[in-house]
């Protein structure tokens, strides 16, 4: 059994594991009862947490298949990240084959976020780049997104997916996005409003929720990702971006591995 | 982090530990572990090595698992041979008793010690030579009534001969080692403390799962504290708990016959809290909760600065709803004290009691499973349990 533990930063990104992770068979667990009994110590208990009522359980989501089991945290953005591996790590009895870490690079340098998580993390050998996995025990990569070089977020690999998976409607939806000032105060009545949206990575996150929301009409976006063609599509899951992303993935997993221990058996 | 007495332990051999690193121990430190993990055995292990030249301390060791004194007496004894279970804190391999090895990262250095039964006849005295031989016995063991009357029989019994090798890496070569042997006899004369051993001694003390049920044991813990002039220390730190407790004193059964000029003779004093407004409160009347902050007082009342206090089950009798209270109350009585504390517990509502009321500074947390421990520090245990909610038993 390869197993592997994900940590990124928010639920869109677990959704996007998710997905390619079904590429290899996995699927989700649902029942605590069918849970790998590795992954127990990672299962909060008690409600409400932290005495907060509607704060989500942080529980992780967890795939499976015979020969793989994968737990997949969302850490509330980077600066969580290096601490919440700490703690999973020191919690589970012994620590999994592999570890990915996923983050975006929507407002700052993609090497330096790069260099940022991997300092703190407490493994070692995470790989010489952005994107890369180390080879030592357990397998470490540190995956920048939305492709290890240019800044961005997830957002920008869900455009590039829905170019080739909803090419019609991701058109309507820049047409609709593209002209939209963020400093229009006819439209943003005040400076939360039009926080997010002026970001550099705003406009390109609107328009992904647009398409998304005509997909699924009055859902997240990570429901689309778990329930549309965005990596579904053939031609999205060859597109560069997709496969560099894929590639990382599997490295993690150990696909390689695990499909030699197949073939020898 | 201020200085403790262990800042670190590795019990190479000790029961059924091999080879068990805590490092980094800090002033308050919680152990979790299935059972038989060995969490208790580390108390014990402190406990030898905090004086491990005194045959009390021996003889403590193998009291924490049992219920003796505190209930056997009544019925007969437990059946145990004390030094068969002195021999089991021992390693036991096929056939073979293999050596303890423990070394504290303090003061207190590092014992090896060896055990070998033999058969002889016990002295008449305890012994303790300036060659570092010392003899003694368990107390005698009353089956009944009849045998407090008799004159113990010198006869040809078995012992248990203890090498024990006291190691210090930071003194001058030459001086770096002590040995003593110690001989220990199931019957005979008791130790009883009346000789005393100057060699390497922590101060330390210990609270089991049960040893605040027993009325007898607290009142004598008390009476000790007052032979010290340390009963104030306990009444102090219970006020901080309750302000309302005014003093500790031992009373006995009223004497129905008030008028006579000599009170009838009746049943034993006992321990009672004397409390502002309602007056004298004897101790068995408690709840279990009040027995167990009482009685982790009078133990912290009794080490001393630099010593330590070990509680197996710290959760033990107390309603979840007070948890928090009592640990930072007796936390915060062990910082100005100068004691650290090992504490075991099972109990998840307690670790988080312990999170809220305690300094991340201050905690520790090791979860032990075969002979390994996974150390959380405060800080980590706080991302584990109040970020994540993960499960660190």
């Amino acid at each position: 059994m390869e197993r592997a533990y994900f940590v990124v930063e928010g639920p869109h990104d677990v959704e996007v594991v998710g997905r390619l992770l079904a590429l290899h068979g996995l699927e989700r667990v649902k029942w605590l009862a069918d849970l790998d009994k590795f992954w127990t110590r990672l299962v909060p208990r008690t409600f409400p947490h932290q005495g907060d009522l509607m704060r989500r359980i942080p529980v992780p989501v967890f795939f499976a298949s015979e020969g793989f089991s994968v737990a997949i945290h969302s850490a509330g953005g980077i600066g969580n990240i290096a601490s919440v591996v700490e703690a999973t790590f020191t919690a589970l009895d012994e620590e999994p084959q592999g570890l990915g870490v996923l983050l975006d690079a929507d407002d700052d340098d993609v090497k330096r976020r790069w260099e940022t998580v991997v300092s703190a993390l407490p493994t070692k050998d995470a790989g010489s780049a952005p994107g890369a996995v180390g080879q030592g025990t357990p397998r470490v990569g540190v995956y920048v997104l939305p492709d290890n070089d240019t800044a961005g977020t997830l957002e920008y690999l869900l455009v590039q997916c829905a170019e080739k998976a909803y090419p019609k409607l991701l058109k309507s939806a820049k047409a609709w996005i593209d002209p939209l000032d963020p400093n229009d105060e006819s439209i943003f009545k005040n400076a939360k409003e039009r926080g997010d949206f002026s970001k550099p990575a705003g406009k390109t996150k609107a328009i992904a929720s647009c398409v998304a929301s005509v997909l699924r009409p009055g859902k997240s976006i990570q429901v689309s990702i778990q329930d549309n063609q965005w990596l579904r599509h053939p031609e999205a899951l060859e597109l560069d971006v997709v496969k560099q992303l894929r590639r990382f993935i599997d490295a993690v997993l150990g696909v390689d591995r695990a499909t030699e221990a197949q073939s020898s058996s | 982090m201020r200085p403790v007495a262990f800042p670190s332990l590795h019990i190479q051999s000790f029961r059924g530990l091999r080879d068990l690193h805590l490092e980094e121990c800090g002033p308050v430190n919680l152990l979790v572990g299935g059972n038989n993990s060995g969490k208790t055995s580390i108390l014990e292990a402190v406990l030898l090595l905090a004086s491990p030249v005194d045959p009390r301390q021996w003889e403590g060791a193998v009291d924490l698992r049992t219920t003796w004194p505190l209930a056997d007496v009544r019925f007969g004894a437990s059946g145990v041979a004390r030094l068969d279970a002195l021999e089991w804190l021992f390693p036991h391999g096929e056939g073979t008793i293999g050596a303890i090895d423990i070394k504290g990262g303090g003061p207190v250095g590092h014992i090896v010690a060896t055990a070998e039964r033999i058969v002889g006849e016990p002295p008449g005295e305890p012994i303790v030579s300036a060659e570092g031989l010392i003899e003694a016995s368990f107390r005698v063991r009353q089956r009944n009534q009849e045998d407090l009357f008799e004159q113990p029989e010198t006869l040809v019994e078995p012992g248990l001969v203890i090498d024990i090798s006291l190691l210090w890496e930071h003194r001058p070569v030459g001086e770096r080692q002590d040995r003593f042997k110690m001989v220990l006899w199931e019957t005979g004369r008791s130790f009883r403390g009346r000789v005393r051993v100057s060699k390497p001694r922590l101060s330390v003390a210990f609270a089991s799962p049960i040893s605040h049920r027993s009325d007898g044991y607290l009142a004598t813990r008390v009476s000790r504290l007052l032979r010290a002039k340390k009963k104030h220390r306990a009444i102090a730190l219970l006020q901080q708990l309750d302000a309302k407790v005014v003093d500790l004193v031992m009373v006995s059964p009223e004497d129905f016959d008030s008028g006579s000029a000599i009170p009838r003779g009746g049943a034993a004093p006992s321990l009672h809290v004397e409390y502002e407004g309602a007056g004298l409160v004897p101790v068995h009347a408690m709840g279990d909760g009040m027995r167990r902050a009482l009685h982790f007082a009078v133990l912290l009342a009794e080490v001393e600065s630099g010593g330590v206090l070990l509680i197996d089950e710290i959760e033990v009798g107390m309603h979840t709803s007070v948890l928090r209270d009592v640990f930072n109350w007796l936390c915060q009585a062990c910082r100005d004290a100068g004691v650290q504390v090992f504490a075991t517990t099972h109990s998840l509502e307690a670790v988080d009691a312990m999170l809220e009321g305690i300094p991340d500074e201050d905690l520790v947390l090791y979860r032990i499973r075969e002979s390994r421990a996974r150390r959380f520090s405060g800080e980590l245990l706080r991302v584990s349990r109040a970020e994540l909610g993960q499960e660190v038993r």
